[in-house]
């Protein structure tokens, strides 16, 4: 489904190199529900640009569904990104001047899903996450837990393969994050996506079916639950 | 494409203060565009015109002075001229600038009077054309109300006074000049034994260009050539009014490129962070190019309608270039003038927007996601 292979990424600050991941190998399977749980710069983000596409390594390699992704140019990239994950960002990214329905329409705008189409999923999927009451809110107009969850419903557009949270609850509340998380549990049971969240919350990481933690770059051994 | 168009469109009206004064730059450089050429084309229009209004088919003049048609020739060129096959009429004619009355800077023009009907067509308002080279003068209709002169007045050409005689009409600028004849013009402009142009009419038109080489060959030390490329020929005025036509537009297309260059840059690098979410969610190099592209193409598009219909007001109303303290030409509306416009104005708008493309395209989005 989804393989890290020695995966390695050193950023380099003028003439210094930062090593921020060192041979990461990590294989999900469909399905799965996996937390990469970390203290602040242990590279949680950083695995998870690469495993989403959105950076290169500087070694090792990413495949999905059985395709190298390390070395595809820049547009098969973006096909990946546009059909085959979806992203949560840790503030959501929406675009600011779209409604909520507007910005759960954009990865279908880029897979070229026909209007029509796309309108009714993005409302169908708003009202998954209990957004249907507010599909023409901006936002601004919209609470941090509901951007999350535009964000969330937005990532789920495309019936993406994967579906990558960096840090999905860290800008929420108590009660907003126990409202997503059990949405992302739900989500997983239904679509039988496969879920990968990055926290440095042990909390959190206990909802997903496996935990792997991050230290220093280095990927320590997988903790199984249920 | 109508999805990123419409993209495009939310982000124009986004920034509408912003855009709106950007359009209104373009707008700008429009109107300068068209009234500025629309000015050189009516007066090289006006003036070849007004040059074939002089009648004849092909025109003999001193290229080397600084406006040719007021510099003179040899008058006995002529008897030359007319020795040459194929030649029907020579007519030496003098035009010259002149106080008429009270009025400077008008053009009088000396005919001999036996070329008159040859070369002209007119017909009398008042009184009679002028028929010997006695000192008389008529009046072109035009002037004459201007003046408010009738036959049997009096008109003073640089300090010489002549009965008016005749008042004509030809319904050509040459309404507004005062024709003496040839010998007269001669004394008035002190050109004795000289002449301004010679015109030249030929009985087979096909013998045009026999006839213009035959006066190059006998007469090398003057301009021959048909009177349709009279424009081209008023060298250097006419090339001047050009060069300084493009070099406004020049001055004004760079000025209104690096504005817009720096108005597209800075909503690029405002919105870095966007177009890195845009390309998170599956957004190809290419969308967000076309995006920024639809977006500068629709305000070179508002900015150049603009310019388009502010344009077209003065000129629908009659805007008029002062020739004299009393007489000016109607500017003339050119459509191809108007489409030109539009296009740079789109142009100009696109091509500014291609260094801020550039850099948008290059831009990883894990990049603007954490640094954006």
């Amino acid at each position: 489904m989804l393989e890290a292979i020695n995966l390695s990424k050193t950023y380099e600050m003028g003439k210094i190199s930062v090593p921020a991941l060192q041979n990461i190998n990590l294989r999900v399977e469909k399905g799965d529900f996996i937390a990469i749980q970390g203290p602040s710069g242990s590279g949680k983000t950083t695995l998870l640009n690469l495993l989403g596409a959105l950076d290169t390594p500087t070694s090792g390699e990413v495949w999905i569904e059985n395709v190298n992704i390390t070395r595809m140019s820049e547009k098969n990239l973006s096909d990946i990104r546009c059909r085959r994950i979806g992203f949560v960002f840790q503030f959501y990214n929406l675009v600011p001047k779209m409604s909520a329905l507007r910005n759960v329409e954009l990865p279908m705008i880029f897979a070229k899903i026909p209007e029509k189409s796309r309108k009714e999923k993005a409302e169908k999927l708003l009202e998954t996450v209990g957004l249907a009451h507010r599909l023409q809110h901006k936002p601004s107009e919209l609470s941090a837990g509901e951007q999350q969850r535009v964000a969330m419903a937005r990532a789920l557009a495309n019936d993406p393969a994967i579906v990558l949270m960096d840090e999905p609850t860290g800008n929420l509340d108590r009660e907003n994050t126990k409202n997503i998380m059990k949405l992302i549990e739900e989500l997983n049971k239904v679509h039988k996506q496969t879920f990968i969240l990055t926290t440095h919350n042990p909390a959190i990481a206990k909802f997903a079916h496996k935990v792997s933690s991050l230290r220093d770059g280095r990927l320590l051994p997988t903790t199984k639950f249920g | 494409m109508f999805e990123i168009l419409n993209m495009a469109l939310q982000n124009i009206t986004r920034r509408a203060l912003r855009n709106a004064l950007t359009a209104t730059g373009l707008a700008i450089f429009v109107i300068i565009f068209i009234l500025v050429s629309s000015v050189t084309l009516t007066m090289q229009k006006s003036v070849t015109k007004s040059l074939s209004d002089l009648g004849g088919e092909i025109i003999i003049w001193n290229e080397s002075s600084l406006v040719p048609f007021l510099g003179n020739i040899p008058e006995n060129y002529t008897n030359s001229i007319e020795q040459i096959a194929y030649v029907k009429n020579v007519s030496p004619q003098i035009t010259g600038i002149s106080r008429v009355d009270t009025e400077d800077l008008r053009l009088t023009l000396g005919l001999n009077p036996s070329d008159i009907p040859v070369f002209y067509t007119y017909t009398m308002i008042e009184g009679a054309m002028i028929t010997t080279n006695e000192s008389k003068a008529v009046i072109g209709y035009l002037f004459a109300d201007f003046l408010k002169k009738h036959v049997g007045d009096n008109v003073t050409i640089d300090g010489q006074t002549l009965p008016v005689v005749g008042i004509y009409r030809t319904d050509t600028w040459i309404d507004n000049v005062v024709i003496v004849p040839f010998e007269v013009a001669q004394n008035i402009f002190n050109l004795a034994g000289r002449t301004s142009v010679i015109m030249v009419t030929v009985t087979d038109p096909n013998k045009i260009d026999f006839v213009i080489d035959e006066v190059r060959e006998e007469l090398p030390d003057v301009s021959v050539f048909k009177s349709q490329e009279a424009t081209a020929r008023l060298t250097p005025l006419m090339n001047s009014i050009t060069w300084v036509s493009y070099a406004l537009f020049t001055i004004a297309g760079v000025a209104c490129f690096f504005g817009i260059t720096n108005v597209v840059t800075t909503g690029i690098f405002e919105r870095t962070r966007e177009i890195g979410i845009l390309k998170a969610l599956g957004a190809k190099g290419i969308d967000v190019m076309k995006m920024i592209i639809y977006e500068s193409a629709l305000l070179g598009t508002l900015g150049g309608i603009l310019g388009c219909l502010v344009s077209l007001i003065p000129l629908l109303q009659g805007l008029l270039i002062p020739i004299t303290s009393t007489t000016a030409m109607r500017i003339s509306v050119f459509s191809e003038v108007f489409l030109y416009g539009l296009v740079l104005s789109i142009a100009i708008s696109v091509l500014a927007a291609l260094y801020p493309v550039w850099k948008a395209v290059r831009a990883r989005p894990n990049e603007v996601l954490r640094f954006g």
